[in-house]
Protein backbone atom coordinates (compact mmCIF):
# COMPACT_ATOMS: atom_id res chain seq x y z
CA UNK A 1 0.00 0.00 0.00
CA UNK A 2 1.12 3.43 -0.87
CA UNK A 3 0.45 6.41 1.28
CA UNK A 4 -1.46 9.83 -0.48
CA UNK A 5 1.21 13.19 -1.25
CA UNK A 6 -0.06 14.90 2.10
CA UNK A 7 0.60 11.90 4.30
CA UNK A 8 3.74 10.72 2.75
CA UNK A 9 6.26 10.78 5.39
CA UNK A 10 3.44 8.37 7.55
CA UNK A 11 2.75 5.02 7.13
CA UNK A 12 -0.27 3.36 6.88
CA UNK A 13 -0.09 1.78 10.18
CA UNK A 14 0.33 5.27 11.52
CA UNK A 15 -2.40 6.67 9.76
CA UNK A 16 -4.34 3.70 11.05
CA UNK A 17 -3.46 4.08 14.53
CA UNK A 18 -5.03 7.85 14.90
CA UNK A 19 -8.50 5.80 13.94
CA UNK A 20 -10.54 3.65 15.91
CA UNK A 21 -9.26 0.85 14.33
CA UNK A 22 -8.63 -2.44 16.66
CA UNK A 23 -8.12 -4.90 13.86
CA UNK A 24 -7.21 -5.06 10.54
CA UNK A 25 -7.02 -7.98 8.23
CA UNK A 26 -6.78 -9.96 4.43
CA UNK A 27 -9.93 -11.47 3.66
CA UNK A 28 -9.02 -14.81 1.51
CA UNK A 29 -12.86 -14.78 0.21
CA UNK A 30 -13.65 -11.45 -0.90
CA UNK A 31 -9.85 -10.34 -1.31
CA UNK A 32 -11.15 -7.33 0.52
CA UNK A 33 -9.47 -4.94 3.02
CA UNK A 34 -11.07 -5.85 6.35
CA UNK A 35 -11.23 -3.15 9.16
CA UNK A 36 -12.61 -3.29 12.55
CA UNK A 37 -13.37 -0.16 14.36
CA UNK A 38 -14.10 0.02 18.33
CA UNK A 39 -17.95 0.34 19.19
CA UNK A 40 -16.75 2.44 22.22
CA UNK A 41 -16.21 5.42 19.45
CA UNK A 42 -18.21 4.45 15.82
CA UNK A 43 -21.84 3.27 15.50
CA UNK A 44 -23.39 2.48 11.72
CA UNK A 45 -24.21 5.85 10.55
CA UNK A 46 -20.54 6.93 10.38
CA UNK A 47 -19.37 3.98 8.38
CA UNK A 48 -19.47 5.73 5.11
CA UNK A 49 -17.57 8.24 6.77
CA UNK A 50 -15.15 6.35 7.93
CA UNK A 51 -14.85 4.73 4.55
CA UNK A 52 -14.00 7.31 2.69
CA UNK A 53 -11.48 8.38 5.18
CA UNK A 54 -9.61 4.95 5.29
CA UNK A 55 -10.19 4.66 1.42
CA UNK A 56 -8.24 8.06 1.03
CA UNK A 57 -5.29 6.62 2.94
CA UNK A 58 -4.93 4.25 0.32
CA UNK A 59 -3.38 4.78 -3.00
CA UNK A 60 -5.16 2.18 -4.43
CA UNK A 61 -9.13 2.75 -4.46
CA UNK A 62 -10.00 -0.24 -6.51
CA UNK A 63 -9.10 -2.29 -3.61
CA UNK A 64 -12.30 -3.00 -1.73
CA UNK A 65 -12.54 -2.58 2.04
CA UNK A 66 -15.04 -4.45 4.57
CA UNK A 67 -16.02 -2.31 7.59
CA UNK A 68 -17.11 -4.32 10.77
CA UNK A 69 -17.73 -2.12 14.13
CA UNK A 70 -17.30 -4.67 17.53
CA UNK A 71 -16.24 -4.43 20.35
CA UNK A 72 -12.26 -4.96 21.17
CA UNK A 73 -11.11 -8.63 21.96
CA UNK A 74 -10.17 -9.53 24.86
CA UNK A 75 -7.48 -12.04 26.03
CA UNK A 76 -8.09 -15.33 26.39
CA UNK A 77 -6.53 -16.29 29.84
CA UNK A 78 -8.60 -16.30 33.30
CA UNK A 79 -7.45 -15.56 36.89
CA UNK A 80 -9.74 -18.41 38.91
CA UNK A 81 -9.26 -22.09 39.30
CA UNK A 82 -11.83 -23.40 37.02
CA UNK A 83 -10.83 -26.45 35.96
CA UNK A 84 -10.30 -29.50 38.45
CA UNK A 85 -9.43 -32.18 36.21
CA UNK A 86 -5.80 -33.46 36.13
CA UNK A 87 -4.72 -34.42 32.46
CA UNK A 88 -1.94 -37.26 32.68
CA UNK A 89 -0.37 -37.88 30.29
CA UNK A 90 -0.50 -34.26 29.33
CA UNK A 91 -2.28 -33.24 25.93
CA UNK A 92 -3.66 -30.33 23.70
CA UNK A 93 -6.06 -28.24 25.53
CA UNK A 94 -5.46 -29.16 29.02
CA UNK A 95 -5.34 -26.61 31.76
CA UNK A 96 -2.32 -25.28 33.29
CA UNK A 97 -1.93 -22.72 36.11
CA UNK A 98 1.07 -19.78 35.60
CA UNK A 99 1.84 -19.18 39.61
CA UNK A 100 4.77 -16.45 40.76
CA UNK A 101 4.32 -17.26 44.08
CA UNK A 102 1.34 -14.17 44.68
CA UNK A 103 -0.22 -14.35 41.31
CA UNK A 104 -1.69 -17.13 38.85
CA UNK A 105 -3.48 -17.44 35.65
CA UNK A 106 -5.01 -19.98 34.07
CA UNK A 107 -4.83 -21.31 30.14
CA UNK A 108 -4.53 -23.94 27.88
CA UNK A 109 -1.74 -26.52 26.77
CA UNK A 110 -0.87 -25.80 23.30
CA UNK A 111 1.01 -28.69 21.51
CA UNK A 112 4.46 -30.47 22.23
CA UNK A 113 7.82 -29.49 20.96
CA UNK A 114 11.45 -29.27 20.79
CA UNK A 115 13.74 -25.97 21.72
CA UNK A 116 15.98 -25.54 18.95
CA UNK A 117 19.68 -26.06 20.43
CA UNK A 118 19.10 -27.51 23.84
CA UNK A 119 16.68 -29.72 22.36
CA UNK A 120 14.66 -29.65 25.70
CA UNK A 121 11.10 -31.21 25.25
CA UNK A 122 8.47 -28.51 26.26
CA UNK A 123 5.24 -27.32 25.15
CA UNK A 124 3.80 -23.88 23.87
CA UNK A 125 1.23 -22.05 25.44
CA UNK A 126 0.24 -18.02 24.47
CA UNK A 127 2.70 -15.63 25.83
CA UNK A 128 0.08 -13.61 27.61
CA UNK A 129 -0.35 -16.63 29.84
CA UNK A 130 2.85 -15.64 31.66
CA UNK A 131 2.20 -12.27 32.51
CA UNK A 132 1.82 -12.10 36.26
CA UNK A 133 3.78 -9.06 36.94
CA UNK A 134 4.91 -7.80 33.69
CA UNK A 135 6.30 -8.47 29.74
CA UNK A 136 9.46 -11.05 29.65
CA UNK A 137 8.80 -13.25 33.18
CA UNK A 138 10.23 -16.77 32.90
CA UNK A 139 11.39 -19.14 35.61
CA UNK A 140 7.53 -19.41 36.18
CA UNK A 141 5.98 -22.46 37.75
CA UNK A 142 3.68 -24.02 35.92
CA UNK A 143 0.98 -26.34 37.39
CA UNK A 144 -1.54 -29.04 35.95
CA UNK A 145 -4.40 -28.28 36.54
CA UNK A 146 -4.41 -25.09 37.80
CA UNK A 147 -2.00 -22.83 40.27
CA UNK A 148 -1.42 -24.70 43.52
CA UNK A 149 1.58 -25.90 45.28
CA UNK A 150 1.23 -28.78 43.60
CA UNK A 151 1.59 -30.98 40.56
CA UNK A 152 4.71 -28.26 39.47
CA UNK A 153 4.85 -30.09 35.55
CA UNK A 154 7.14 -27.22 33.77
CA UNK A 155 8.74 -23.94 34.15
CA UNK A 156 8.29 -20.95 31.62
CA UNK A 157 11.88 -20.92 29.98
CA UNK A 158 10.71 -18.61 26.97
CA UNK A 159 8.50 -15.67 26.42
CA UNK A 160 7.82 -13.33 23.43
CA UNK A 161 4.61 -11.18 24.44
CA UNK A 162 5.29 -7.98 24.30
CA UNK A 163 4.54 -4.42 23.12
CA UNK A 164 7.85 -4.64 20.94
CA UNK A 165 7.42 -7.91 19.17
CA UNK A 166 4.17 -7.64 18.51
CA UNK A 167 4.01 -11.21 19.15
CA UNK A 168 1.76 -13.83 21.47
CA UNK A 169 3.74 -16.71 21.30
CA UNK B 1 7.85 -22.62 25.75
CA UNK B 2 7.57 -24.37 28.84
CA UNK B 3 10.06 -26.86 29.64
CA UNK B 4 8.82 -30.17 31.76
CA UNK B 5 10.18 -30.95 35.01
CA UNK B 6 9.51 -34.80 35.55
CA UNK B 7 8.51 -37.01 33.48
CA UNK B 8 4.80 -35.98 32.34
CA UNK B 9 4.48 -37.35 28.94
CA UNK B 10 3.11 -35.38 26.33
CA UNK B 11 0.70 -37.08 23.64
CA UNK B 12 -1.92 -35.37 21.37
CA UNK B 13 -5.29 -35.79 21.24
CA UNK B 14 -5.90 -33.92 17.89
CA UNK B 15 -8.09 -35.80 15.26
CA UNK B 16 -7.99 -34.02 11.83
CA UNK B 17 -10.72 -34.69 9.21
CA UNK B 18 -11.58 -33.57 5.92
CA UNK B 19 -13.71 -30.31 5.65
CA UNK B 20 -14.80 -29.12 2.35
CA UNK B 21 -14.47 -25.44 3.04
CA UNK B 22 -10.40 -26.15 3.20
CA UNK B 23 -9.70 -23.58 5.56
CA UNK B 24 -11.15 -25.44 9.03
CA UNK B 25 -9.28 -25.11 11.50
CA UNK B 26 -10.00 -27.42 15.33
CA UNK B 27 -9.23 -25.45 18.19
CA UNK B 28 -9.25 -27.58 21.84
CA UNK B 29 -8.70 -25.38 24.54
CA UNK B 30 -9.48 -25.98 28.91
CA UNK B 31 -12.44 -23.44 28.57
CA UNK B 32 -14.40 -24.83 25.86
CA UNK B 33 -12.75 -27.95 24.80
CA UNK B 34 -12.85 -29.15 21.27
CA UNK B 35 -14.30 -26.47 18.60
CA UNK B 36 -14.35 -26.52 14.73
CA UNK B 37 -14.47 -22.84 12.76
CA UNK B 38 -12.72 -21.99 9.74
CA UNK B 39 -10.23 -18.85 9.26
CA UNK B 40 -11.96 -16.26 8.19
CA UNK B 41 -9.59 -13.82 7.98
CA UNK B 42 -5.43 -13.43 7.14
CA UNK B 43 -2.81 -11.17 8.16
CA UNK B 44 -4.46 -9.77 11.25
CA UNK B 45 -3.53 -7.41 13.44
CA UNK B 46 -5.64 -6.52 16.43
CA UNK B 47 -5.51 -3.95 19.28
CA UNK B 48 -6.28 -4.72 22.60
CA UNK B 49 -7.14 -1.77 24.38
CA UNK B 50 -7.60 -3.63 27.99
CA UNK B 51 -4.18 -4.62 27.39
CA UNK B 52 -2.54 -2.04 25.21
CA UNK B 53 -1.50 -4.29 23.27
CA UNK B 54 -1.32 -4.91 19.26
CA UNK B 55 -0.81 -8.42 17.87
CA UNK B 56 0.70 -9.05 14.31
CA UNK B 57 0.56 -12.08 12.51
CA UNK B 58 -3.15 -13.07 13.24
CA UNK B 59 -5.68 -15.29 11.85
CA UNK B 60 -9.00 -14.59 12.67
CA UNK B 61 -11.34 -17.88 13.17
CA UNK B 62 -15.15 -18.66 13.67
CA UNK B 63 -14.56 -21.09 16.57
CA UNK B 64 -15.66 -20.79 19.68
CA UNK B 65 -13.54 -19.68 22.67
CA UNK B 66 -13.16 -18.00 26.20
CA UNK B 67 -11.27 -17.21 29.03
CA UNK B 68 -9.22 -20.19 29.65
CA UNK B 69 -8.23 -21.18 26.26
CA UNK B 70 -5.19 -18.89 25.53
CA UNK B 71 -2.67 -21.35 24.61
CA UNK B 72 -4.51 -24.19 22.97
CA UNK B 73 -3.37 -25.03 19.73
CA UNK B 74 -5.52 -24.32 16.34
CA UNK B 75 -4.96 -26.75 13.93
CA UNK B 76 -5.31 -27.27 10.07
CA UNK B 77 -5.31 -30.37 7.90
CA UNK B 78 -1.55 -29.48 6.98
CA UNK B 79 -0.44 -29.07 11.17
CA UNK B 80 -0.76 -26.33 13.29
CA UNK B 81 -2.28 -23.26 12.32
CA UNK B 82 -1.61 -21.21 15.46
CA UNK B 83 -2.22 -20.65 18.99
CA UNK B 84 -5.54 -19.42 20.63
CA UNK B 85 -5.17 -16.15 22.39
CA UNK B 86 -7.99 -13.91 22.09
CA UNK B 87 -11.88 -13.52 21.25
CA UNK B 88 -14.37 -10.72 20.51
CA UNK B 89 -18.46 -11.03 20.02
CA UNK B 90 -18.05 -12.73 16.50
CA UNK B 91 -14.72 -14.38 15.93
CA UNK B 92 -11.34 -15.67 17.88
CA UNK B 93 -8.15 -15.04 17.14
CA UNK B 94 -5.03 -17.28 16.87
CA UNK B 95 -1.28 -15.98 16.51
CA UNK B 96 0.28 -18.22 13.54
CA UNK B 97 2.28 -20.30 14.24
CA UNK B 98 5.90 -19.21 12.72
CA UNK B 99 6.32 -16.44 14.96
CA UNK B 100 6.68 -19.49 17.82
CA UNK B 101 9.01 -21.59 15.03
CA UNK B 102 11.18 -18.55 14.94
CA UNK B 103 12.81 -19.12 18.41
CA UNK B 104 11.97 -22.59 19.17
CA UNK B 105 14.30 -23.58 15.70
CA UNK B 106 12.51 -26.69 14.98
CA UNK B 107 8.81 -27.61 14.25
CA UNK B 108 6.69 -28.43 16.59
CA UNK B 109 6.51 -32.48 16.67
CA UNK B 110 3.33 -35.19 17.04
CA UNK B 111 3.20 -38.17 18.61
Amino acid sequence: MEIHHSDQKKSVQERMSELPIIGIGVSGKTKSLDITLDEDYVTEADIPKWEKQIKNMVSRSDVPITIRISAAPTLDSHTSNRETTTVDPLKGGASVGFMDGTNNITCSVGYYAKEGGSNDLGFVSAGHCTQLTGYGQTGINVHQPVATTTNNIAVVDKEQYSSSTYCDC
Amino acid sequence: MYSLTSDFPVTSQYTITSNSEGLAVYKSGAKTGYSVGVIDLWQTTIYIPSENATLKNVVRNTYTAQGGDSGGAVMRLNGIAGIHVAHDASYTYAVTVSRTNAYLGVAPVFS
